[in-house]
């Protein structure tokens, strides 16, 4: 096909990629030249924070992004030789899904409800087909059964490729009987049965647990030996890029600072950002507060200065007993509801005055179910939890009231843990008024402390009149934090508080957090999936596995000497940032 | 996030303004009600003959095509048809604007509290407004006006009897909606009461799709209201209102065909624009909702 020359190799080059969008405040430029090539049998990581222009550059790749609002200024995409900023709308067509295959970040959107995945995988072959006849291994003008039988061929024998067990007999099945993972092996099938030379993956694994995202990147590792494939693998996960990608793409405000061989970039980083970035995340090795982040693209000066030393914990201030917590179960029929789902079975937990107690468990564990049954949004089923002295369960909602200003939570999605139409003022004197029995104060003075709140957490005053939408992210999550500290809690439940942000702003927050419990002696009960982040801040950790606690002791115990199964299993899932760990790697190294 | 130092509401004021302006039939609905608006409030001072308004006959002029002095035309009264015509604009924007702020009211206090509590409370309420549309709108209307003898402010009450269910319904969805969201959670969690999760939390969060309903139904409002008043319940001539103005002009037709044209091109005019602003005010408050 291609005229044999010494570049037959490259697949995509990317030279000087200027893209503006224009919006509201007028045009944006929001791709500064970016360049870079992907060869066959490369996986590319790009890899950058919210807004860097990572997903736009991905998407300029199969010209998915819609002009206008877009406008390409300068520069060139060539994908096997043909600039694709050049082709007509029917050329790309012949491209996208064929040539050129798409993953993206949430599974379950990305398949229709509607119809079994072996109808929407044959409907992507027969489409597929009729550009590529071969792919069906069918002569031209076969009848039209025969073209079906071999699609409904080709798409289980995708589906086997990408581990999915019984693929001859869940073809049948809807995607609502698949797990989340599964959804995105179905997914990674379908962009397969194109034979695409290039593979995008648009943040395919940072919906999914650990685990599973360590059986797809596996899944994505073979495939491009296999394949011989050419990778764009986006993500904000620099661990995830150390352990798969071969070269990697740092990207910032919508320009690459540097890219290379993933060894060269994360072991010997040249430029400051990488530095800032690969210095964000929390590492086995480092002491809570030594973590130092960036500031303004560039790494922060120093580590933040030491916050005084924390008092010793005390005694036990949240006994959980053997709490269980059941949900009925699915009605089938009129009278018959089937057996109840057990979401807590049998935890018991002791949380010491003053330390950070740590939960890691993977989604559907029961850890969210856990704290809405401290907080009593929810009733226990059996059990008892126990706050200094007082069994929670057994308090009448008034003594309850009280109680509520003592125990606060931070919630995981900043983006919607807000009233969109409050100020932020507002937001924060929110608990002051309801427990305002225990405060006391006039709406003069909750203004005052809603203003040194602000400045707690490392906002200013002039943010008092201002609406959620105004501030980022990380911002919102720090109003957060405010807003749970204004009744002057002592036990604070952090669900996921750094979950949904970027790896830069989670370190101001974990530092923030960490200064937080210095100064104001708080408990801290912290839910998490991530255990790079458990291990930096928490003293004691419990693991939870479907609705039963695996194991539970001293943080650093259990992650260098890990008894249970699951928690050497997610030990072994989590992305280490560090090259030379991966295990994908020790294979390759096996095999030369 | 936002580069501008005004005011944050009035930026996001100026935001909404720039999205409204990208779709020219939003603007046009906006400019058709601004104008129905002007002759709703000034309209005795703006028609040209006030004193046909107030009931003066002139048997001179009677049925006249329209010309540069009569610009409608007149009616079997000698009355100008364009100053009954505006004149008209009050009664029917006043009676459909009445009838559309009762009906939400009440179908959103019913549609609230139906959400919010579930359970029977909403079994009962949903129970009672599924029987409400049962019944068609107008016959009821009807009935309810012929039970409490004519006049608008029985006539709004009862369009407006007829009018909460579909309020009810669309606020109970969007509680039930937003009830769950995690804002309303962390309230919970400190520990706050029904009233304030409801007033503070809920419904200031979901006033854009009410409001959105509210302009779309100004329309079918205003054309049940003339529609009670053509069959001459309602507004009784000689006030004017297009209703019944369309009423009385359709013998006349087809050879004095301004009398009963221009009224109903009146009603045309008015819920067309209201159906315009609707669907502008929906991309503007509830972009989720635009096709």
């Amino acid at each position: 096909m291609n005229p044999p020359s010494l570049d037959t190799d490259t697949l995509l080059e990317i030279d000087d990629l200027n893209l503006a969008m224009r919006s509201f405040e007028g045009e944006i430029q929001v791709l500064n030249g970016v360049s870079f090539a992907v060869k066959r049998g490369e996986i590319w990581g790009i890899v950058g924070e919210t807004g860097s222009g990572k997903s736009l550059t991905g998407l300029t790749v199969s010209r998915l992004v819609p002009t206008p609002p877009g406008r390409y200024l300068r520069g060139s995409v060539r994908f096997q030789g043909q600039d694709v900023l050049k082709q007509s709308e029917e050329t790309m067509r012949t491209l996208r899904g064929r040539r050129i295959g798409m993953i993206f970040q949430d599974p379950t959107t990305n398949l229709n409800p509607t119809f079994r995945i072996g109808t929407q995988l044959v409907d992507v072959a027969l489409h597929a087909a009729k550009l590529d006849p071969t792919i069906l291994g069918l002569p031209a003008g076969a009848s039209r059964r025969a073209r079906r039988a071999a699609a409904e061929k080709v798409a289980i024998a995708r589906l086997e490729e990408v581990g999915i067990p019984n693929a001859a007999e869940r073809v049948n099945d809807y995607p609502h009987q698949f797990s989340g993972g599964m959804k995105q092996r179905v997914l990674i099938a379908m962009a397969l049965i194109g034979r695409p030379d290039l593979l995008i993956a648009d943040e395919p694994t940072t919906a999914l647990d650990v685990s599973v995202q360590a059986q797809i990147l596996r899944l994505i590792h073979g495939l491009v030996e296999e394949h011989n494939l050419g990778v764009l693998f986006i993500t904000h996960n620099l661990g995830v890029v150390a352990q798969l990608c071969t070269h990697v793409a740092v990207m910032y405000a919508g320009a690459i600072v540097e890219s290379g061989p993933v060894r060269d970039v994360l072991k010997h980083p040249r430029h400051d950002y990488t530095r800032g970035l690969l210095a964000s995340v929390p590492k086995p090795s480092m002491k809570r507060g030594e973590l130092r982040g960036l500031a303004g693209g560039a790494l922060a000066a120093e580590a933040l200065a030491p916050p005084p030393p924390r008092a010793a914990p005390g005694g036990t201030i949240m006994a959980i007993e053997h709490v269980v917590k059941e949900f009925p179960g699915a009605r089938r029929g009129f009278f018959d509801r089937a057996p109840p789902v057990q979401a807590l079975r049998d935890v018991s937990l002791n949380i010491r005055q003053g330390e950070s107690f740590g939960l890691v468990g993977e989604s559907g564990s029961g850890k969210t179910t856990l704290t809405r049954c401290i907080l009593q949004l929810e009733k226990i089923t059996s059990g008892r939890i126990v706050y200094d002295g007082i069994d929670l369960a057994a308090q009448t909602p008034q003594q309850m009231q009280a109680l509520r200003a003592r125990i606060q939570i931070v919630f995981q999605d900043p983006y919607a843990s807000l009233n969109p139409r409050m100020t932020i003022r507002d937001i924060i004197a929110e608990p002051m008024e309801i427990h305002h029995g225990k405060l006391g104060l006039t709406p003069r003075q909750r203004t005052d402390r809603a203003a040194e709140l602000l400045e707690q957490v490392g906002l200013t005053t002039q943010h008092l009149n201002r609406f959620p939408h105004e501030f980022s992210g990380g911002q919102r999550q720090r109003i957060g934090i405010a807003r749970a500290l204004a009744p002057k809690p002592d036990f604070l439940i952090l669900d996921e508080p750094t979950s949904a942000l970027d790896v830069s702003v989670q370190a101001q927050v974990l530092n923030l957090l960490h200064d937080l419990q210095s100064r104001l002696g708080l408990t801290y009960f912290f839910i998490s999936h991530d255990l790079g982040v458990i291990r930096y801040i928490c003293d004691r950790v419990a693991l939870i596995h479907h609705g039963k606690l695996v194991e539970q002791g001293e943080t650093e115990d259990v992650f260098t000497n890990p008894r249970s199964d699951y928690a050497k299993m997610l030990l072994a899932a989590m992305p280490d940032p560090d090259p030379d760990l991966s295990p994908l790697r020790r294979r390759e190294a096996v095999l030369l | 996030m936002s580069s501008t130092t005004a005011h944050p509401r009035l930026e996001s004021w100026r935001r909404g303004l720039y999205r409204f302006r990208q779709s020219w039939v939003s603007v046009l609905g906006l400019l058709i009600v601004s104008v129905l608006l002007v002759l709703a409030i000034g309209g005795q001072h703006l028609a040209p003959y006030p004193q046909h308004i107030a009931g003066l006959v002139d048997t001179s002029a009677r049925l006249q095509a329209p010309s540069t002095t009569y610009w409608f035309g007149t009616n079997e009264l000698g009355q100008d048809v364009f100053s009954l015509v505006v004149a008209g604009t009050r009664i029917s924007l006043l009676a459909g604007m009445a009838v559309v702020i009762v009906g939400a009211a009440f179908g959103v206090f019913v549609g609230a509290i139906a959400g919010f509590l579930g359970g029977w409370v909403d079994e009962v309420l949903m129970r009672l407004a599924d029987l409400k549309l049962t019944v068609p709108g107008l016959i009821l209307a009807m009935a309810v006006a012929a039970a409490l003898g004519p006049g608008i402010v029985n006539m709004v009450f009862a369009i407006a009897l007829s009018w909460w269910p579909g309020y009810a319904r669309l606020v109970r969805g969007e509680v039930m909606a937003k009830r769950e969201e995690t804002f309303v959670l962390a309230s919970r969690a400190m520990g706050a009461g029904t009233n304030r999760l409801l007033w503070k939390h809920i419904l200031p969060n979901i006033m854009s799709p009410i409001i959105v309903k509210m302009s779309l139904d100004m329309g079918f409002a205003i054309l049940t209201v003339a529609s009670l008043g053509f069959i001459g319940i309602g507004v009784k001539p000689p006030t004017p209102e297009w209703g019944s103005l369309l009423s009385v002009a359709r013998v006349n037709m087809p050879d004095y065909w301004w009398t009963a044209i221009f009224p109903g091109l009146a009603i045309f005019m008015a819920v067309f624009g209201f159906n315009l602003l609707g669907d502008g005010l929906r991309d503007l408050l509830d972009p989720k909702a635009r096709r």
